[in-house]
């Protein structure tokens, strides 16, 4: 028999609580699955996200046990008796395990998620030696759950901060042979809301249930971002 | 949307920031790492500025050189002295793994490098401690 102790929120009476659900969990069941056994047979009204249910659109992003890790990833034979699943923390919660994620995307969609080249795109397909895609390949894999942003103190602070996920996708575009922005985009990570405000907690790698670690990319930004400053001092002159 | 008239916003204000990195800190070596840099860090400042003011008084008090470093020698002195060692250990030995992180190493081993610079650390505490433990008890 496991316990869990899920977080429950409504607009309607605005209280947050946890309410305890018991249930038999047969090995190879996921958070998921019990989550979806609560809201099938014991409580209609609990709300959460999910769509793919094999760790690829990353909505089924929560804090479990205190990690934010995906339920349809998680077996619950790898967790304690007492289970708690709590919404992704640093967003607004809207009910119960669901929260708003304007914030996650807005910082995402300010580092234009996208390729840009200035000059003409070859005619054809676009080619990238296998050592030049190889670099792309750990970026490339993030699902944009939120579980590394929700996870990082210095956002739960400061809204301001891009955070990790944003910053990763920067590294991945910097880092790609196709892409002809990289100046733009150190400008856009090299101040104090972009790769200088990470304090290099491992909170975002520790959570990432692709297993990507953003704090490798923002010290490659970190180093990129310096050498562009020291070219910028030499251009100047 | 918008975010108003979504009341709860969990992990928003300062209270809810040191409680949840806290709790974080006692599982994840990377938090635990930050949160003792942070610690140690404003002991650090703390000492300083208590270390300037007493000199200074000493100072404006006519108390000489010598008589100030006899009242430090006394062992519950040593002793804070032996703290104040051990904080610039950890925050120093953090600041190198850091240093390290940000020049490209390691940093796919960061819980290893932290925990073996602590090992390194705690070793040379140790070491300072036996040196001046017959002066602490000596001096009792």
């Amino acid at each position: 028999m496991t316990i869990f102790g899920v977080f429950r929120y409504a607009p309607e009476d605005g209280k947050a609580r946890f309410v305890d659900y018991q249930l038999d969990v047969p090995r190879g069941t996921t958070v998921l699955d019990c989550l979806l056994k609560i809201k099938h047979e014991m409580d209609g009204s609990l709300s959460f996200r999910y769509s793919c249910r094999s760790a690829i659109c990353g909505s089924c992003a929560m804090t479990i046990d205190g990690t934010n890790r995906l339920a349809c990833k998680t077996q619950v034979s790898t967790l304690g008796r007492v289970v708690k699943v709590e919404p992704l923390t640093g967003y607004p919660v809207i009910k119960d395990l669901i929260v708003d994620m304007d914030l996650f995307w807005r910082q995402y969609t300010s580092i234009k998620p996208y390729l840009i080249y200035r000059s003409s795109p070859p005619e054809g397909e676009w080619t990238q030696s296998p050592e030049e895609r190889r670099i792309l390949e750990e970026p490339s894999t993030c699902i944009m759950c939120g579980a590394c942003s929700s996870s990082c103190p210095v956002i739960w602070t400061d809204e301001r901060y891009l955070g990790p996920a944003a910053l990763l996708k920067v590294w991945r575009f910097v880092a790609d042979s196709r892409d002809e922005a990289e100046e733009e985009r150190l400008g856009m990570i090299n101040n104090e809301f972009g790769v200088w405000r990470c304090h290099t907690i491992f909170r975002c790698v520790d959570s990432c249930p692709k297993e990507i670690n953003p704090t490798e990319a923002i010290e490659h930004l970190r180093r990129a971002a310096v050498r562009h400053s020291i070219r910028g001092l030499f251009r100047r002159k | 949307m918008t975010l108003e008239g979504i009341p709860t916003r969990k992990g928003g204000g300062f209270g809810e920031y040191v409680r949840r990195t806290a709790k974080a800190s006692l599982r994840e070596t990377g938090t635990f790492a930050y949160v003792m840099h942070r610690i140690t860090g404003i002991l650090l400042t703390l000492y300083l500025f208590i270390h300037i003011g007493a000199m200074s008084l000493a100072r404006i008090q006519g108390q000489s050189f010598e008589e100030l470093m006899a009242t430090f020698r006394q062992p519950m002195f040593l002793l804070i002295d032996w703290f104040i060692f051990l904080g610039v250990l950890i925050h120093g030995l953090n600041g190198i793994r850091l240093i390290l992180f940000d020049l490209g190493i390691g940093i796919r081993r960061q819980a290893t490098i932290f925990w073996g610079l602590m090992a390194l650390g705690g070793l040379v505490a140790l070491t300072g401690l036996v040196i001046i433990l017959p002066e602490i008890i000596g001096g009792v």
